[in-house]
């Protein structure tokens, strides 16, 4: 059978490279994020190699010298991940020691974005604005602890 | 504009979260651009979150990319990536290559041993087997019914020559 590409797509479709780099750079940091979540390793596997597989057609370049290129491919992430709920989220680790429960709650149900900031509010029984600045705090926290 | 209060006030870590509305994203960017200091706090954020996931990062299992490239080019395979962006390079329908010039296509001999079909026939296949079935339904109901008739003639014959 015969098949009509052209020259230009032929080697844009099997020109993996950049792509390669990206996952070179961020697969560790996803696999962990997913892990965290799904607390699974093969199903986890799938999940990053599905996540990776629609980042070009989704996404399109990725570059990594783009501060804004983790927080893309988290936001695709939650994206294909609608199931995750924060309650099998596993919260333990050193990072968030210094957190209190209630920031605790509103950094992982932003952070694994199964909340809204609107529904996160509503069950901490909080306004919004409150809310947004426990994560600011939430965040602040965990950078000046860690040396960030 | 209070640019302190507003970076405070967590619009930049809901934006980073994306749980910001569609309105705040769009404010926020356009005063990216505007405040330097808006950009730099932004930037800040998102190194910490990176920084954050650097801590709770998980290697995973050796030869994971090869499967990723592997599953790129089944997709290939299957004409499934015509949308995809890797280089943005241009797509089929374009009348022109990168370089501007006319666009040039050579013929590739695959060993393939399945043909690509628009999706639609898929629907359109379905949609006939479904059609087939009603009207299979159907005949067979009017057949049946027709058979009742005949009896009922017979029956109603046999009781005419009786009566007569």
């Amino acid at each position: 059978m015969q098949t009509l590409v052209s020259k230009d797509e032929t080697i844009n479709f099997r020109s993996y490279a950049p792509l390669e780099k990206i996952y070179m750079h961020y697969g560790n940091m996803l696999y962990g994020y997913l892990f965290r979540a799904i607390g699974d390793h093969r199903k986890t596997e799938d999940y990053l190699i599905e996540i990776f597989t629609s980042i070009s057609s989704e996404l399109g370049n990725l570059d990594l010298e783009n501060v804004y290129t983790w927080s893309a491919i988290l936001k695709h992430t939650r994206k294909k991940l609608s199931f995750f709920s924060t309650y099998s989220v596993n919260k333990t680790n050193p990072l968030f020691s210094y957190l209190s429960d209630e920031q605790r709650e509103v950094f992982f149900a932003s952070y694994y974005g199964t909340k809204t900031l609107e529904e996160v509010a509503t069950a901490l029984n909080k306004p919004q604005e409150y809310v947004r600045k426990t994560l600011r705090i939430a965040l602040a926290t965990i950078s000046t602890n860690n040396g960030y | 504009m209070d640019i302190k209060e507003y970076i405070e006030s967590g619009i930049l870590e809901s934006y980073v979260f994306g749980s910001a509305t569609k309105a705040e994203a769009e404010e926020l960017l356009k005063l990216k651009v505007k405040y330097p200091e808006i950009k730099d706090a932004l930037d800040q954020l998102e190194t910490d979150l990176e920084r954050i996931a650097m801590h709770m990062a998980v290697a995973p299992p050796p030869g994971r990319w090869n499967k990723i490239e592997a599953e790129l080019n089944e997709l290939v395979k299957q004409g499934e990536t015509e949308n995809l962006k890797i280089t943005g390079s241009p797509t089929k329908e374009d009348k022109t290559n990168s370089k501007g010039g006319p666009a040039e296509f050579i013929q590739l001999t695959t060993t393939a041993s399945h043909i690509r079909v628009h999706k639609l026939w898929r629907i359109l296949v379905v949609a006939l087997i479904a059609l087939g079935l009603v009207f299979l339904c159907f005949a067979i109901y009017l057949n049946s019914k027709n058979k009742e008739a005949g009896q009922q003639i017979e029956k109603l014959k046999k009781e005419l020559k009786s009566n007569n």
